[in-house]
């Protein structure tokens, strides 16, 4: 037993020593080029009409997050959209200049030609002739019948939401490229319904493998049937999904043959690899990353300044024990917007690649254009503090004044999240704005999961228990605000879902908030949120600050990119291209 | 030493439930899988809907026995977020985390043992006082700074310079083609040795050291032994003790991955799904591997422990 043992220990030495020195040759040995190329199309891939070209054309985009399916209507993630974007047209989408093209719509509904009926209430779909899914089997109306009853199936438990379709209560399709939807009620965003963008993901769903079948724990959402320029050829989880190019598809074979998606969580990889050629298009950086991506050789940042907005909000609620008093002064909000030197913090912080903002509807089609960002004007912003009443009487360089009786210092927190650099760098910027013409802002960041906690969560912004906050938000691909300022969506303990986390009221604003939602012509539509953002200008309701950047970097080989209000470059996925 | 390890089995058993309960309490308290619903146009209706699928409506004591009566059985459930067996999640990502850490293990153990004993042996030459110094140069570096500076060196830098590179792991491979593999093995191998073979080189240096002076060693020298007999035979099965130990309490972890070196190489492994699905609320899948690590931990330390015996016979397990 003894001597077993010893024989056997020594042989594990030996064997250690001879493996070891086997390692310390794998280790020098120099990799050959060929390793990092990637592993040829698959060989089921049905032959294309004409021969392709030698070599079969591959780009790689590194995704920091695994989407969690690839059916964005079960996923709410961002990357699932994009993925869809790239494999499952819906109706209609959104291009670079947020105009809406047609994909599998031959044209979108609308009150000339009688396609929206005189109520509002029934909409015509008119498809494209002939379309096919990447199966070959072919896309009726009759599919997007399927998709909405799909959506409303109980037992499709993934569904992350119904909102809108809830609100429609029949469709009808009298033949293969015709689908009249009729709406219980007046649902004024009806155009994002059945259409994938950068915003909302619903592509529509094929009857013909989805029939008598649920969503849940079903292999179509990690390998779905669909009809864009891509069909997912296989996704390896934990480590890429496969594309290859559609031979069905309505615009013809896209020009790339096979699109990687590699998963690359970590920002500074992704940024190696990209250096090295490993990954071609690296999405979602942040704003700080730009430097280091314009550092990069053989890398080129794409900066998009989408509709989201970054903005600071007042307290605005009229009980002074909830809001700050001082805020319930238009001059105090005015001021304080005119002496925060915005336009040094884009042109600095932001590398002069965004723009400062007026109101909360950049990039988008009813962004009311003719409203110029208040100007930084020091000794306007004092002039209209010491006109409000407020003064440094005690020498402390910090004014006060009286409000509903009692005397209020300008002093006071300011709400943001952390970790974020970028934020950290504009609050220090506009405290030391403020501080030079009498008002202190206090930092007091917090994790987003504390400061977005909800009205149960006793999260600061839904319970109001903040004076100024700041964060990002959109109001798209719908220009409805949701409730966010409407008098009734104040949060409160009986309505702790409220959205309005401004606690403004304001009867002329709840008027046209509630307007918009009753019109169906979108032009008349945009009259009234350009007449909402005058009244909130008018009435310095918030401060806005510079419309956000999504920042991608991009590969020497890619070419045919375009961004598009959402901030995503996917839309005309097919009209990329790799040079040589 | 029968009794002794199904008395251990029984007690394991019930350490594990008490590990589920903290961890499922923990897991509950500190993840919400509704948290990433909350921002975004999600109604209030579709949330009540999310979260009466999701179980989450019930009182935390009766989603805990539901999921333990399915667990018991060996049944994870579905993942919260992905809409799939999490048995599924887990089997397709432990064997590249087995593959990148058993080979780290292998490489540190026997990097550990030759450095160890040759420093222990050559006690204060210049090799020794290298080896000492490079010790406390790798134990002090954080995990990331080197996975991401022998990135930077090794994948693009070489290239840069034209010299045979490594990959960065963010490419398209074939995790089945051993070449390929062996190249995309090479740098988290090595970020994840650094730190560790700086550790057990210290442990087995010193615990050759108190070996060496005993007089038994002084004996088999005397009588004859050859040096390396003396050293393999007598000394290091001596000194390989506390080894063992800190072997025995690493490989458990082994299935657990390694969440930075995963993440810096864009490797497919456990760490970066307890670590993605952690963030997204997603309780079962993160249960499930808490609880396979935990099972592993309390089966490896009946290893060791019976492991002693046949290292030390003087070691008796009752």
């Amino acid at each position: 037993m003894k001597r077993n043992l010893f024989a056997l220990l020594s042989l594990l030495v030996l064997a250690s020593m001879v493996l070891s020195a086997c390692g310390g040759a794998t280790a020098t040995e120099p990799p050959a080029p060929a390793a990092t190329e990637p592993p040829a199309p698959a060989a089921t891939e049905p032959p294309a009409t004409e021969p392709p070209a030698a070599e079969p054309k591959t780009i790689t985009i590194g995704f920091q997050q695994e989407p969690t399916s690839l059916y964005p209507q079960c996923s709410n993630m961002t990357f699932a959209v994009w993925v869809g974007q790239m494999t499952n047209p819906g109706m209609w989408t959104w291009d670079g200049d947020n105009q809406p093209i047609m994909e599998l719509a031959e044209s979108m509904p609308n009150t000339t030609d009688g396609t929206i009926s005189e109520d509002g209430l029934t909409y015509t779909y008119k498809f494209q002739p002939d379309l096919k899914w990447s199966d070959g089997e072919p896309l009726t109306s009759a599919d997007l019948k399927f998709t909405w009853e799909t959506i409303m199936n109980d037992a499709n438990t993934c569904i992350t939401t119904r909102l809108g379709y809830e609100s429609i209560e029949s469709i009808e399709t009298p033949d293969d490229v015709t689908a009249v939807v009729k709406f219980k009620e007046f649902y004024a965003p009806w155009n994002n319904l059945f259409a994938m963008s950068g915003n909302s993901g619903a592509g529509l769903l094929p009857k013909h493998v989805l029939e008598g079948q649920t969503l849940d724990n079903n292999d179509f959402l990690r390998k779905p049937v669909t009809a864009g320029a891509y069909f997912v050829e296989e996704w390896v989880q934990g480590d890429h999904i496969a594309l290859q190019a559609n031979d069905n598809y309505f615009r013809g074979r896209p020009k790339i043959d096979t699109i990687f998606i590699k998963m690359v969580p970590s920002r500074e990889a992704l940024l190696a690899a990209l250096q090295t050629g490993d990954v071609d298009l690296g999405p979602d950086f942040v704003e700080a990353s730009i430097p280091d991506l314009e550092n990069t050789p053989g890398v080129s940042v794409i900066a998009i300044a989408g509709s989201s907005f970054e903005h600071y909000l007042f307290n605005l609620d009229q009980d002074s024990a909830v809001g700050f008093c001082p805020f319930q002064d238009v001059r105090v909000r005015k001021a304080m917007i005119l002496g925060i030197d915005r336009f040094t913090i884009a042109d600095t912080l932001l590398f002069g690649k965004t723009r400062v903002v007026s109101n909360l509807w950049p990039n988008t089609p009813v962004e009311n254009t003719d409203l110029e960002p208040y100007p930084f004007d020091a000794e306007q912003a004092k002039a209209l503090l010491d006109e409000a009443g407020y003064t440094d009487t005690d020498g402390d360089g910090i004014r006060e004044g009286a409000c509903n009786g009692e005397t209020v210092k300008l002093s006071f927190t300011h709400q943001t999240t952390t970790p974020n650099q970028l934020r950290a760098d504009v609050q220090a910027a506009a405290a030391q704005n403020l501080l030079d013409i009498g008002i202190e802002l206090i930092p007091d960041n917090k994790s987003p999961d504390i400061l977005f906690a909800g009205f149960a969560g006793d999260g600061p912004l839904a319970t109001g228990k903040f004076v100024l906050a700041g964060y990002t938000t959109s109001f798209i691909p719908d220009p409805d605000p949701a409730g966010s300022f409407d008098c009734n969506q104040i949060p409160t303990t009986e309505s702790p879902d409220g959205a309005n986390w401004y606690r403004m009221c304001f009867p002329e604003l709840d008027a046209m908030m509630l307007e918009q939602k009753s019109v169906a012509d979108p032009t008349a539509r945009a009259k009234i949120f350009k007449e909402a953002q005058q009244f909130m200008y008018d009435n310095a309701l918030f401060i806005p600050f510079y419309a956000r950047l999504n920042v991608l970097g991009v590969g020497s080989r890619l070419t045919g990119l375009q961004g598009s209000a959402f901030g995503d470059v996917y839309w005309n996925v097919y009209d990329w291209d790799v040079v040589p | 030493m029968t009794t002794y390890i199904i008395r251990r089995l029984i007690q394991g058993v019930f350490i594990l439930f008490i590990i589920t309960i903290a961890a499922f309490g923990l897991t509950r308290k500190a993840f919400d899988p509704m948290a990433q619903y909350t921002l975004g146009r999600i109604s209030a209706e579709d949330r009540a809907r999310i979260r009466a699928n999701l179980g989450l409506d019930q009182p935390i004591p009766v989603q805990y026995f539901k999921w333990l009566g399915l667990a018991v059985r060996g049944d994870f459930g579905y993942s919260a977020t992905n809409h799939q067996p999490v048995s599924e999640l887990i089997m397709q990502r432990l064997p590249q985390t087995l593959v990148l850490m058993v080979t780290s293990e292998v490489v540190i153990i026997l990097l550990s043992v030759i450095l160890g004993i040759y420093s222990a042996v050559k006690q204060y030459s210049l090799f020794d006082n290298i080896m000492t110094g490079l010790s406390f140069v790798g134990y002090s570096l954080p995990i990331f700074f080197i996975a991401l500076m022998l990135m930077f060196i090794f994948a693009v830098q070489f290239k840069e310079w034209d010299l045979p590179y490594l990959p960065t792991g963010a490419d398209i491979w074939d995790f089945s083609d051993p070449r390929e593999l062996a190249l995309h093995l090479i740098l988290p191998v090595a970020s994840l040795s650094i730190i560790q073979v700086a550790a057990y080189t210290r442990y087995l240096r010193s615990s050759m050291l108190e070996v060496l002076s005993q007089d038994y060693i002084r004996t088999a020298r005397a009588k004859g032994l050859m040096k390396s007999a003396v050293i393999m035979r007598h000394a290091l099965k001596n000194a390989a003790l506390p080894i063992v130990t800190l072997i025995g309490l690493d490989v458990p972890f082994l299935l657990g991955g390694a969440i930075v070196t995963e993440t810096v190489y864009s490797w497919p492994g456990m760490g970066r799904l307890f670590w993605q699905q952690a963030g997204r609320g997603d309780y079962p899948t993160v249960m499930a591997i808490l609880l396979l690590v935990a099972t592993a931990v309390v089966v490896f330390q009946i290893l060791t422990d019976v492991a002693y015996t046949f290292i030390d016979p003087r070691i008796r397990l009752s």
